[in-house]
């Protein structure tokens, strides 16, 4: 049987070097992983180092796959330009490929309340959920694509949802949100998120559908901390007043923005993490929504990881990176 | 959230559900229909802050000023309600509290403690108490000393815990939720001065909602829920009297009787034998909730002796008698006049030989001053400037004696009980007017309970409790009624000749009236109301929500089969955006 070859774009992310790894070891796939900045080579894997907004490059490797999937992160910019490029460059190819797009719940904007796939897509949280959008509407044109809209991603490795709660965690900088942290919190464990991509480039008759994926019947972040905090072996984790998170989000954040800028250009070798609460963080943790993920569940066939068992995952993965 | 006082005089609002007042129970009630199709009108007599004007509303009468505090203390008539105030601690009632108890008149709950388990969960989350654990051995598995040390007693347990709130200000924490919801309108400076009834008395058809402006509204809806207090509950029944002339609910002369509260306060003096065998102070469990043990009288020895629910902690000596020489004590009794009402009642009285007795207590401050000092620091950083408070003030007495800080289950008697007065509040409301009474076998539940403590304490050689039996009911009796516990005035049961709600609370014979209320509990446990307030006011929402039945499946889209839902409506989705 011939296997399929599977252009991953973004490959050296955190969430592009776990699938590039699954398909390797799937049996079905080749995975051809494409980086564009840093290379981390894993042995035995076909790579090819590009831009995923440059077309020739792009057209070059897409000549001989079956399927793409797309995991590039980067600024709203290059969101949109790589989202045109690739569907349009796809769009050209003799048998155009399959292309599984990752999505974001941010599509969904400010909206509230149980959110299934067929809900507006409002856009409106700034720069990066409206490009999101702009991104989807190419998808939306290009008939052999497969939207995924994960929630939060995280588990060991994840420097996002994992690592960076779990240092805000350990310096109090997070802890009992009160009413700020009453926002549900639509967790994917990143194995159930590698699991859906596989499935997306398999499963018959799914092409054109969007998929939403995260953890039913999700905690508060309120809870997530609390349980995240006892997973890390740390004390309960204290309440953290109104004020003190205005002095992190209006006051801190900035700072310690441009203390990160400043930081790269004065010591680039140094790997000192500078974790911000940005203002837009503080609004998810207070966002009452809830994505229905029961269409991904029936028609990619899920399971979806409990969340005390991804925690305790992700709290060990912490322990072993940060205890050298 | 809307100011009833901007509305135009003599306008009509209409919901599904109408919640009055805007406490624990009314915000929880109305915080499970966030989200939902129902439309909640919550009601709410005060605003966001406190205001003399409006408190003066729950102003009344007490007949024995001596047993009962006036009724605009303890109760806070604002957003949020009481809980504004409390001091957070949360226990629930224990099985037996819902057994019908032979030697209790009166006792007996229509349904059993694993009824209202489930909603104890939820209303755990909703007072942050963390999860609903409430025995040292699930919280504190083998972590802990002895409560004290070589204590052994068959007829008390010192395994239960008592957990404590933030304290949870429900109006400031849930608010903003509340403000959010499409479904819920909050309508402040809204007081309810009358329900109003059909013609045959079965159905509430209306409300009339006053303002202190002189503005009148008109308020209907489906149900109706009196999501007020103990003594509010029962002064509004009695003053809706339009129709059914004895008020509402009261066709067997039951609306405000059996009021209970608590029989609580401190007595006696402890003397160990060896120092330093007590471990009596908070514990902090693993998801951050401060936690207290005590001594809790097991249900079996309540049988044999035939005596109600009580429990006791080890407690300070009484702050007032300089010869507890403990620094931090006096140095409340010196700052007593800063101390709000509700927490100072303690530190008054005695008032004869005051400046000897001040003189005392400041010379106890100077000796003990790095004690004092060390106390003011604690408190300030973690009460004062604390989120979670540090709920009460736990001192080792310098002089190794404790005394005995107890609370007691208060049994149902008709003849304890609010009624309407002569006068009435700045609305035309007939003011309340309280005659709390205790009965001899509420004293012969302290007594007996603290007799069996002492000959325990003395049986297995870890001290002496000293008392003086003589005068024990003018100790148990010293401060009253505790504040603040008011509880039985709208009673529940499945008979309507001996209860005013049904097990589903609500007003027998009316069939769309209800009451999330400590009024609808039978009987008073030794635990403190609020938490089962809670949990039985998400009881409530429960079977009000069967009234609301989801729409059918085949109109919901969630209910398409997956297969179907097809391209276009993805396309469709993606295209609105």
């Amino acid at each position: 049987m011939n296997k399929v070859r599977v252009l991953v774009l973004g490959a050296s992310g955190f969430i592009g070097q776990h699938v590039t790894l699954a398909l390797q070891i799937s049996g079905w796939a080749i995975p051809i992983a494409a980086y564009h900045r840093s290379r981390r080579a894993i042995p035995g894997i076909r790579e090819c180092s590009m831009d995923a907004t440059d077309e020739a490059a792009l057209g070059q490797a897409m000549l001989d796959v079956d399927a793409v999937v797309n995991c590039v992160a980067g600024g709203p910019a290059s969101i949109v330009a790589g989202a045109r490029t690739l569907f349009s460059i796809a769009a050209k190819q003799p048998v155009p490929p399959r292309i599984v797009y990752l999505s974001t719940m941010s599509v969904y904007g400010t909206a509230t309340g149980e959110i299934d796939e067929s809900n507006p897509l409002r856009g409106d949280l700034g720069e990066y959920s409206s490009a999101k959008v702009s991104a989807e509407r190419f998808a939306k044109h290009y008939p052999r694509a497969v939207i995924l809209r994960p929630g939060c991603v995280y588990g060991p490795g994840s420097s996002q949802w994992s690592e960076r709660i779990a240092s805000l965690l350990i310096s109090h900088r997070l802890g009992n949100l009160g009413p700020a942290g009453d926002g549900r919190c639509n967790l994917v464990y990143i194995d159930d998120l590698v699991a859906a991509i596989l499935q997306a480039l398999q499963r018959p008759g799914i092409e054109g559908q969007a998929f939403n994926l995260s953890v039913p019947a999700p905690p508060t972040w309120n809870q997530y901390l609390l349980l995240y905090a006892q997973k890390l072996g740390l004390a309960p984790p204290k309440p953290i007043s109104a004020a003190r998170l205005a002095i992190e989000t209006l006051l801190l954040a900035p700072f310690l923005k441009v203390a990160g800028i400043v930081k790269r250009f004065v010591a680039p070798a140094q790997t000192i993490e500078v974790q911000v609460i940005p203002p837009s963080l503080l609004r998810l943790f207070g966002q009452d929504i809830v994505l229905r993920s029961d269409k991904a569940e029936h028609m990619l066939g899920l399971h979806w990881t409990p969340i005390n068992e991804g925690l305790t995952l992700a709290a060990a993965g912490f322990r072993t990176t940060h205890r050298a | 959230m809307i100011d009833a006082r901007s509305l135009q005089d003599g306008l009509s609002l209409s919901a599904d559900i109408c919640i009055v007042g805007a406490g624990a129970a009314g915000i929880s009630l109305a915080l499970e229909f966030v989200g939902t199709e129902i439309n909640v009108l919550l009601l709410e007599s005060g605003g966001t802050k406190a205001d003399k004007k409006i408190q003066n509303l729950y102003a009344g009468s007490v007949t024995d000023s001596h047993l009962h505090s006036p009724p605009d203390r303890y109760r806070q008539r604002r957003f949020g309600g009481s809980s504004t105030i409390w001091g957070g601690r949360c226990v629930p009632f224990d099985d037996i509290d819902f057994q019908t108890r032979s030697y209790i008149p009166n006792s007996g709950w229509p349904f059993d403690r694993n009824t209202l388990d489930p909603y104890y969960h939820r209303a755990s989350r909703l007072c942050e108490t963390g999860r609903f654990a409430h025995t040292s051995q699930e919280v504190f598995p083998d972590t802990l000393r002895p409560m004290i040390d070589g204590f052994r007693s068959s007829n008390f347990s010192s395994d239960t815990l008592e957990r404590f709130s933030v304290p949870t200000d429900f109006g400031m924490r849930y608010g903003d939720k509340l403000r959010a919801a499409r479904n819920i309108h909050v309508l402040l400076h809204a007081n309810l001065t009358a329900l109003h009834l059909n013609a045959g008395g079965t159905s509430v058809t209306g409300a009339t909602v006053k303002t202190l402006t002189g503005l009148s509204l008109k308020v209907t809806a489906n149900t109706f829920v009196l999501a007020t207090g103990g003594l509010e509950v029962a002064r509004l029944l009695l003053a809706s009297n339009d129709v059914q002339h004895e008020g509402i609910g009261n066709d067997h002369d039951l609306v405000g009787r059996y009021y209970m509260c608590h029989i609580a306060g401190t007595l006696g003096s402890l003397t160990l034998a060896r120092p330093d065998t007590v471990r009596h102070h908070y514990e902090v469990s693993d998801d951050g909730v401060y936690c207290r043990r005590r001594l809790a009288l097991t249900s079996n020895a309540q049988h044999r002796l035939k005596i109600g629910n009580f429990i006791a902690r080890l407690h300070h000596p009484r702050i007032t008698d300089p010869s507890h020489r403990t620094g931090s004590l006096s140095f409340l009794y010196i700052a007593k006049a800063f101390i709000p009402y509700e927490y100072g009642k303690r530190l008054h009285g005695e008032e004869s030989a005051r400046l000897k007795k001040w003189l005392q207590h400041a010379t106890n401050v100077l000796l003990d001053l790095p004690g004092t000092i060390s106390f003011l620091i604690h408190w300030f950083s973690r009460h004062t400037l604390a989120r979670r408070k540090f709920p009460s003030i736990i001192v080792k007495p310098q002089s190794q004696r404790y005394s005995i800080d107890f609370h007691a289950e208060q049994q149902p008697n008709r003849d304890s009980r609010v009624t309407l007065g002569d006068d009435s509040d700045a609305l035309g409301m007939l003011r309340l007017k309280v005659d709390w009474r205790y009965t001899s076998a509420d004293v012969d539940t302290v007594r007996r309970a603290i007799g069996l403590l002492a000959a325990d304490l003395h049986d297995s050689g870890v001290g002496t409790l000293d008392y003086d039996p003589s005068t024990l009911e003018a100790e148990i009796t010293r401060y009253g009624a505790y504040g603040g516990h008011h509880i039985g005035t709208a009673r529940m049961g499945s008979d309507p000749r001996s209860s005013v709600v049904n097990p589903d609370a609500r007003i027998h014979n009316v069939d769309n009236l209800f009451v999330a209320s400590s009024a609808v509990f039978p009987t008073s446990s030794q635990a403190n109301p609020t938490l089962t307030i809670v949990a039985m006011a998400l009881k409530l929402a429960d079977h009000i929500k069967t009234f609301y039945p989801p729409p059918p499946a085949f109109l919901t889209r969630q209910e398409v089969p997956v297969r179907e839902v097809g391209r276009a409506k993805v396309k469709h989705a993606v295209g609105a955006a």
